[in-house]
């Protein structure tokens, strides 16, 4: 399969670092990525968070197009909801083009009450918006000149989306873990993404629609930190796995049920390894071994074409040579294996 | 005065060329600007174009900020009242992070109506949409909470705009030739774009405001061609000024009468020189020395601090290699008299 990074830009709320030095610093990971032979990097969105997570993905992607040329380039996830069709059209297909077609665009419904408010859309909606949207993307490419009537969206005059990206078919993804959301985006033909294999009723949606699985994409992706042993990786990045674990109770999650209190992160320095507890989102840690010793039974034998690792176990505020030493570890010691498991795609391939 | 080159990425509807070679012939004239010496870049904004006029202004001005270090990155214009307001925040600080501090943002109210529908925004509410909007993006940056109540937008929870661009105060800029748009960008404070001048009814907001004008910028531009001779450089040029001029008459223009019929391209391939009639938006056409005659009554003395120049007439289908002559020819001769020109602005400078 396909071995990507995920980033997920951002600083501490409580030690706020100048953002002109977090995004040249996360920039200039990616740029590394590419040379230890990473195949894609992907971009995150969250809005008015206390630890600046980067809201513009899009508009990152068209800088990294710059400072890359092989990596494919993935939003993971694009709130599509929150943003206009139209406009995601257009700039989707503007880094498609800038970076002569490396993008995939991984749509999500979003999950924070927060974000739909500030946006001014009713978060009830967000389903229908979400089919209508990425409807109104597909066929803005798909077609010279089309109009849309839907419910919450309308062009009722015939446009002509000229920006076409360059790659056609243009790889839309829709990434989730709700029955609902993946039958129906298999139904719809889209790539998909979510636990380490394809939902069941993803492939019940693609069956019924007569698409071929194999032709379909499916991405997941987890996040941690690697050093000489398990207890230094954790020590290393326990500061930044509680503080986004501490951002994300700030927030009322609409999808699924909020997470329970998050002890004061003394408790967790006191910890030799990472709690057990899945609630909590326990990072990935430890040597390149213990790395794929706890990969190896969800993704060796699976259905997945690309699997993104978050260094820094999605956190921020971590020294960047703590950071770059774990990508080094990562691509001497894990990408060569894990690149032989899973499954190869037909397409979103980095460019040999 | 400082002195950039205005972008109008596109190609020609009658000779649509492939948009990856588009986008990579004008990203390579913004590398060569700041080579040559220009102080700033600028990107423009249309939709639905039949030439594929660039609808993406931001992921362009992030993709350059990574191919530049020292020219500004400026939108002329951003068609504001198109866009979500806090996402063209995020964006805008995006790109202002990206680039080092290097972002104006120059934003217009739009004037096509087949713009506005497919977006779904009532063109009659454009310029509450735009006052709203540039107050939002302003205080966005400005204030670390917010709430915010007008006729168009609701933020009812206190947000925290957590991603602040690095320039503060952030050069927002109102850009049109209405005297009530002009009059309001003074009253505000913002920085204006518009004819040769500061346009009077601008300064009357300044002075109202108790805003010393030299405290605040002013943006002109002007399209055109150099070669060896006015014949030649016309003769250059006229079939992409010929094909602007035809897709600006397929559109409903709802701030300023319709253009006259434009006659066939023909027509102007027996004229030697470009037509006389303002109406047409005769380009700027000649030698260096006769660029700087036609110019010089309107700028040597002004009060304009920015000037751009549109190459190809602001056309598109064009031979690069004869852009990458003008831009050098102007870069010769024109550049360092004009730099002596109109005023020198004690903000959004080029650095060292």
């Amino acid at each position: 399969m396909q071995a990507g990074m995920s980033l997920s830009i951002k600083t501490l709320a409580n030690r706020f670092a100048p953002l002109g030095d977090v995004y040249e610093m996360f920039t200039d990971d990616v740029v590394l990525a590419e040379e230890l032979g990473f195949d894609y990097v992907t971009v995150s969105e969250h809005h008015f968070e206390d630890d600046a997570w980067s809201p513009s993905s899009l508009t990152i992607l068209a800088n990294l197009a710059a400072r890359t040329s092989r990596v494919r380039l993935h939003t993971n996830v694009f709130l599509l909801p929150l943003h206009n069709p139209l406009r995601v059209s257009e700039d989707a297909a503007t880094v498609d083009i800038l970076s002569h077609g490396r993008l995939d665009l991984l749509s999500g419904t979003g999950s924070v009450l927060e974000e739909f408010v500030a946006f001014g859309v009713d978060p009830k909606t967000r389903w229908g918006r979400f089919f209508e949207a990425l409807e109104i993307i597909r066929r803005s490419y798909a077609e010279d000149s089309f109009t849309f009537e839907g419910k919450h969206f309308s062009i009722p005059d015939p446009i002509r989306q000229t920006t076409k990206p360059v790659q056609n078919p243009f790889p839309l993804w829709v990434g989730g873990l709700g029955p609902k959301l993946q039958y129906r985006s298999g139904l719809n033909g889209y790539h998909s993404q979510s636990g380490p294999n394809p939902h069941p009723e993803y492939l019940r949606g693609l069956k019924e629609a007569g698409i071929e699985p194999g032709t379909r994409n499916h991405a997941s992706f987890t996040a941690g930190h690697l050093a000489a042993s398990r207890e230094q990786a954790w020590a290393e990045c326990r500061e930044g796995w509680w503080n986004r674990q501490h951002e994300y109770r700030k927030r009322t999650w609409i999808a699924h049920p909020s997470a329970p209190d998050l002890p004061p992160l003394e408790e967790f320095e006191k910890m030799d390894l990472p709690p057990a507890d899945q609630t909590l989102m326990p990072p990935v840690v430890g040597t390149p071994d213990d790395i794929l010793d706890q990969l190896s039974p969800l993704y060796e034998k699976c259905d997945t074409t690309h699997f993104s690792y978050s260094f820094r176990a999605s956190g921020g505020g971590m020294d960047p040579e703590i950071a770059r030493g774990a990508m080094r570890l990562f691509a001497k010691e894990v990408l060569p294996v894990i690149k032989t498991w899973g499954r190869e795609p037909q397409s979103s391939r980095a460019i040999d | 005065m400082q002195v950039g080159v205005v972008l109008a990425i596109k190609t020609l509807d009658g000779r649509f060329e492939p948009l990856e070679e588009v986008y990579d012939t004008f990203l390579a004239e913004a590398v060569l600007a700041e080579e040559l010496g220009f102080d700033f870049v600028s990107t423009s904004e249309h939709h639905f174009e039949d030439d594929a006029w660039s609808p993406s202004q931001l992921p362009i001005l992030a993709n350059i900020a990574a191919r530049t270090s020292r020219v500004r990155l400026h939108t002329n214009i951003f068609l504001l009242p198109l866009h979500d307001p806090l996402r063209v925040s995020e964006d805008a600080a995006t790109v202002d992070i990206l680039s080092k501090g290097r972002l104006d943002l120059t934003c217009g109210t739009g004037s096509v109506q087949e713009e506005f529908i497919p977006f779904g925004v009532d063109p009659a509410k454009r310029w509450g949409r735009f006052w709203e909007a540039i107050e939002i993006v302003r205080r966005s940056y400005a204030e670390d909470s917010f709430t915010f109540e007008g006729k168009h937008f609701s933020i009812p929870d206190p947000i925290r705009q957590t991603t602040k661009p690095v320039q503060d105060p952030f050069p927002l800029w109102v850009g049109g030739f209405g005297p009530k748009l002009q009059y309001r960008a003074g009253q505000e404070g913002y920085h204006s774009q518009s004819g040769a001048n500061f346009h009077p009814e601008y300064l009357r907001g300044l002075k109202e405001a108790g805003i010393d004008p030299e405290t605040r910028n002013h943006a002109c531009f002007s399209a055109g061609h150099l070669a060896g001779s006015v014949e030649e450089a016309w003769a250059e040029c006229r079939e992409a000024w010929w094909n602007r001029q035809w897709e600006y008459r397929k559109r409903t223009w709802i701030a300023h009468p319709s253009a006259p019929e434009l006659p066939p391209l023909q027509e102007f391939e027996k004229m030697d020189r470009p037509p006389t009639d303002d109406a047409l938006m005769p380009p700027v056409v000649g030698t260096p020395e006769d660029i700087l005659n036609q110019l010089q009554p309107l700028y040597e003395k002004c009060d304009t601090t920015h000037y751009g120049f549109f190459f190809r007439a602001c056309g598109g289908g064009m031979p690069a290699a004869q852009v990458r002559t003008a831009m050098e020819m102007f870069a010769k001769e024109v550049l360092p008299v004009l730099k002596t020109w109109g005023r020198e602005p004690t903000t959004s400078r080029a650095a060292d």
